[in-house]
Parts: structure tokens; sequence; C-alpha cells
């Protein structure tokens, strides 16, 4: 299958030369992937499968208006070049506005420090699957269920375009999802854990100590009390910043968002002050070895990494070429698409809060009454309204950690949360767990940064009460 | 609309009239617009087993993708629902429309979003033309969106169904008491 794909580059190439001039831009993106998809529930296999895919889209912008066809049979690829050229043109009555780009030929693989996955007999996979499955499920007889997934992803994408660009590049990446659930009568808990790679298959392996915790934290929890709900002065370990960060503000600054809606252009105005002076906020695919690292986007932009937030004001925002172009800004190479199914949207890479000069002990310093929480079992977002749940928590006593808590959720208005962020911690940390959903596109790869934070008056939540069981 | 554990009785009126239009509607529009592919409507009766909870919920109607998934085999419990639909009771214990946040807009939602396979859950009221759709935008994150009136359209986060509000509330007279 290879070779297919190698074989079809020159096709491709004579096709954009032939039917580009038909068009202001054509792009035809060929993908092979191989992947391996395997979910444990209560140890056993609820699925466990591997599969091989090929196939493409073709993407022709004709004045302004687009057409897109997909294809998994090389044969279609011709009759698929002329039926987005041919859609193109039929709702084309504007103006191409692309954000120009240099046009690149080139050859690129994402190295990997370790072991291929491919390499990896699918037996192989599972039995780790059902190592921590049986680990999770050891920890205590409280332990009602586990899950255990598994999944991995080799792709290899060619990108030819009219403007005569022309890139072959490749990626593998690797991810785990552990959850235990503790019951004891009516009470329930769960602890998650969740962990990826795109560097080698040893980054799964030996994760003992972390996946036995989500399961410690779910049987912890069925002793611990509710959090009493009210505003709280809150400090948030690095993983729920790299939550917040991505969830509540990265997506504000996709500028297809923005774009399509008038209301959030107009909240998310360069030069807008959003948070202290020592806020820093970026985003980026250049940076290696995470999982939101790349060379090229899949409109062939070379990753960059865009400052989002420079002391405090806003002054970058994320682009495709074509939002790009209509906001008359720079292209950031922030265009993917989750496979040839789909059309590239705008989408964040890796996104982080820069480490602050505050030591983290002292983030707790002055606080009479307050929350700590670490990581993340849930949350949902709506506009600029976030809520999510922490994993684990404790009150803060005048300065000082104190009573572990439960069912804590933190909610706000992403605005309100950013301005009320009170002292940046000089920790940080990459979680690299992130599955980023956009447009039906679940489950792209993202890495998420940040360090700890402390903010004032969050409102935090405690559970409901059960009801009519 | 939804209960615990137990199926509910059949010859026993549970629900309002507006209710079983709705259900009515619903069964119908899906079934016309998924019912014959991938997916497979099931409606109100199908019991959705929770491991974690070690019980099941009879919801007011759920879609599947592919063959169902049985909980040990048994072919009463259900483990795969993708879609699962709920027709407000008015009011809906522990439920509240008004709510900014997650724990808040809770009913069994709460508990069915530990459901690996679910994609999309949906709430569809009955005092009012209004639905909310709370959509996995990612493993353990949501995203809603809310239609409200009878001149807009749902557009299913799964599946590629799209329901005209004026078909799902066909029928359905909003004068009439709960």
């Amino acid at each position: 299958m290879t070779e297919a794909i190698d074989q079809a580059k020159t096709r491709m190439q004579e096709l954009c030369d032939r039917w580009g001039p038909r068009v202001d831009y054509l792009a035809i993106r060929l993908e092979q992937s191989e992947g391996t998809d395997i979910f444990l529930r209560g140890g056993q296999a609820e699925t466990l499968s591997e599969a091989i895919a090929i196939g493409g889209h073709v993407r022709a912008c004709y004045r302004g208006g687009w057409g897109f066809a997909s294809f998994n049979d090389l044969e279609s690829l011709a009759p698929c070049v002329e039926a987005a050229v041919a859609a193109a043109r039929l709702v084309g009555h504007d103006e191409t506005l692309l954000a120009p780009i240099d046009p690149v030929q080139t050859v690129r693989r994402l190295p990997l420090s370790g072991t291929d996955p491919r390499l990896i007999p699918l037996a192989r996979k599972k039995a780790l699957c059902s190592h921590y499955a049986d680990l999770l499920q050891s920890v205590d007889d409280r332990i009602a269920t586990t899950s255990v997934r598994y999944t991995d992803v080799a792709q290899q994408v060619l990108l030819a375009t009219s403007e005569g660009t022309l890139i072959d590049q490749a990626w593998s990446d690797m991810e785990m999802r552990f959850a235990a659930t503790a019951r004891d009568g009516d009470t329930v808990q769960t602890g998650r854990e969740t962990t990826g790679s795109r560097k080698a298959y040893e980054d799964l392996e030996n994760l003992d100590v972390q996946v036995m915790e989500a399961a410690r934290r779910a049987v912890a929890a069925l002793d611990l009390p509710s959090v009493r709900g009210a505003a709280y002065d809150v400090v948030i370990d690095p993983i729920l910043t790299g939550l917040f960060v991505h969830e509540a503000f990265g997506h504000l600054s996709e500028a297809d968002m923005a774009y399509e809606n008038p209301d959030l252009l107009e909240s998310m105005s360069m030069g807008r002050r959003f948070g202290p002076n020592g806020l820093q906020i970026f985003d980026g695919a250049a940076p290696e070895g995470h999982r939101g690292s790349y060379f090229y986007d899949d409109e062939g932009t070379p990753a960059t990494t865009t400052q989002l937030i420079q002391d405090g004001v806003l002054v970058g925002r994320l682009h495709s070429r074509e939002t790009a172009g209509k906001l008359g800004e720079q292209p950031t190479g922030n265009a993917r698409c989750l496979n040839y199914h789909y059309s590239p949207l705008v989408r964040m890479t890796n996104t982080w809060i820069e480490r602050g000069t505050t030591p983290v002990d002292d983030l707790f310093a002055d606080i009479k009454e307050g929350v700590y929480a670490r990581n993340w079992l849930e949350g949902m977002t709506n506009g600029e309204m976030f809520t999510f749940t922490a994993g684990e928590a404790w009150m803060i006593r005048n300065g000082q950690l104190a009573e572990p808590v439960r069912d804590v959720t933190l909610s706000g208005n992403v605005f309100r949360t950013l301005a009320d962020i009170e002292a940046i911690g000089d920790d940080f940390y990459w979680d690299e767990s992130g599955g980023c959903g956009k447009g039906g596109q679940n489950g792209l790869p993202v890495g998420c940064g940040g360090p700890s934070l402390r903010i004032r008056n969050v409102v935090v939540g405690g559970e409901a009460e059960d009801w009519d069981e | 609309m939804w209960s615990w554990g137990a199926k509910p009785k059949i010859g026993m009126s549970e629900g309002s009239v507006n209710q079983g239009r709705i259900l009515r509607n619903l069964m119908r529009l899906m079934d016309v617009t998924c019912g014959h592919s991938f997916y497979e409507v099931l409606p109100r009766g199908v019991q959705v087993w929770l491991p974690d909870r070690g019980k099941g919920i009879y919801p007011d109607l759920i879609v599947v993708a592919g063959e169902p998934l049985l909980h040990n085999g048994q072919d009463d419990r259900v483990l795969n629902p993708c879609v699962m639909f709920e027709i407000l009771a008015n009011p809906t214990p522990g439920y509240s429309s008004e709510a900014a946040t997650l724990p808040e807009r809770e009913s069994i939602f709460r508990y069915c979003r530990a459901i690996p396979y679910l994609q999309s859950y949906i709430f569809v009221h009955q005092t009012e033309p209004r639905v909310e759709q709370f959509y996995r935008a990612e493993e353990n994150l949501w995203g809603m969106t809310a239609q409200t009136g009878l001149d807009t359209v749902v557009e299913l986060a799964i599946t590629d169904a799209r329901l005209p509000m004026m078909d799902i509330y066909d029928r359905v007279d909003f004068s009439l008491l709960v």
C-alpha cells in the first residue's frame, strides 16, 4: 500500500496542473492510515480491532465558493477532482481570499524515539490493556467496574496543490485512557487517568503507579464529604490549567469561530486586556514532541508558534488560509482535519500558558478558605461558559492544604476567570492526553500545558442530591 | 421522561398525551432518517444497562450504532446507545433548563455520561418547543446546542439526522395542562 500512495504523487501533481487553471485553488490530500482500537470494560474486550485505510479528499475554491469530494479508492481520484472543481464553480460568486503561502516540496517524518506501535502485535497491546484493567480492579473490593481504552494510528499524508506544493509527511500517535468506578451503596465515584504520545510505544508501558492512582482516587472519594458550594479563591494544578486554556479560551481564539460570530469577533478584539500582566498564552505545532506537533498543516502552511495573549492582552488568533485572508492577518498553520472524510477546520495544536514566577507554595498563602483542585473528570463548555469537575480536591484553610473533599465543580465565564487570575505558578506540565473535538471531528490529538494558577472568586459547586432511586 | 429499574407497566399510562405525541413523532422521524442505515432506533421499553451503577434505565428513545451490545449476553440489557432522547416531564426531578452549568442540569443524563458509546443526549421539552442537545465534544467533555421555536431544525451530532422542530412537535398542544 505504501507503493500505491507513493505512486499517486505523480498523478496528484498532474491533476493539479490540469484542473488548477479552472479554479482559484485546488488541493488534493491523500492519506494512508493504520490504526488499533482496544476497549476493555470490566476486563472484558468490547472492542478489539486493527484497521488499514487509504483515501483522500479534493478541495477546490473558485470565487470564494468551495467544492469538496472524498474518496477511498484511488481510481476515484480523477473523477473526484472533476466533481470538486465543478461544485466550486457552481457555488462561487464572490472573491477567493486565501492568505498567500510559499509553495513547498518536501518529505518529513515526525521522529519516533522508541518503538513504532505498528511493530507491536495486537495480542501484546491487548495484554497491556488487560494488565492495567487487572491493576485497576485489584485496588479495592469496592471497584465496581473499570475501563481501559488503547488507540494508535500511523498516518502518512500527501498534499498537492495547484500552487505547486507537494508535501509528504507522516507521524504516529498513541493514547490510553483508564477509568475506575467505585461503588458503596448508592455512592458512586470515578477516577480517571489519560496519557498519550507521538514518540514511542514504550511511553504507554510502565504506567502502573499512574493507573492505580485512578482507582485509588475513586475509592478514597467514597468516604469524602462533598464540598460546600460557594465562591472560593481556588488554586488549580497544571493539568486543569491546560484544560482551561484549551477548552475555555483556546476555542474562542479559532478565527473561524470568531469570523462566523460577529459578537465573538468583537469580544476577541485585538488589544483587549483579558488577564494580568504576567499572563502569556501560546498555541503552536512547531514545538516538537507533543501531541499537537507537526511540520505542515493540512493546507501546507508551515507549523508556527502563535502568541495569543501577551502580558494579559489579546495579540493573536489561530488561522487557516481562508480566515487569515478574510481578516487580513497571517496564516498560522492551524488548518487541520481528522482524516480524509473531512475538510480542514481551524484547530488548536499545542496550547499553553507560560510558566510564571510565583513559587507554587506561595499560591496558597493568605487564602483563608479556598479550594485546591487537581486533574479533571469531566466538563462542559457553552460559548464563554465552562464547567469542569476536578479529579481530586482539598480545602485550603489559612494558607494551608486541609481536608480532602469531593464533587468539586468549577464554573464560570472564561473572560471573567482570566481577569481573576491572581498569581501564576513557577511550575509547568505538558498534558499529552488531549483529544480535541470540533465540528464532528473528534479526537484530534492536541497538547495542553501550563503552570498552577491561583484564581479568585470561582464558583464551586458541590454534588446534587440523589433522587427517585 | 425516564424510569429506573422496573419496566414501565403496560396498560398504565405514565405520560401525558403530549409526551406520547412527541415520542411518536421522534420515533417516526428517527426511523425515517436513520433507521434503515447503520443505525437502529429502539423505542421506550428497551433497558439501557449502566454497569457502573449496577442497574438499568428505560429512556424514551435510543439509537444504537450497529448491533446492540448486551451486558453478559442478556438481551434486555443494552450497553451501547449512541443517542438517547429524554422527553421532559414537568417538572423533571433534578432538571433545570435555566441551569448554566452541567452538574445542575441533571436528570438521568448525569448517569448516562459514563456510557462510553453515547455521543448525544437530547432533552425534548413538552411545554414549549425547545430541544437541548448535549453532544460529546471530547472523551469526557460535552458541548450543548439548543433550539427554540417551531421553525428551527435539530441537527444531531451523530447519524446525520436533521429533525425539523415542526415535525417533532406535530399535533402537540401547548395549551394542554401537564
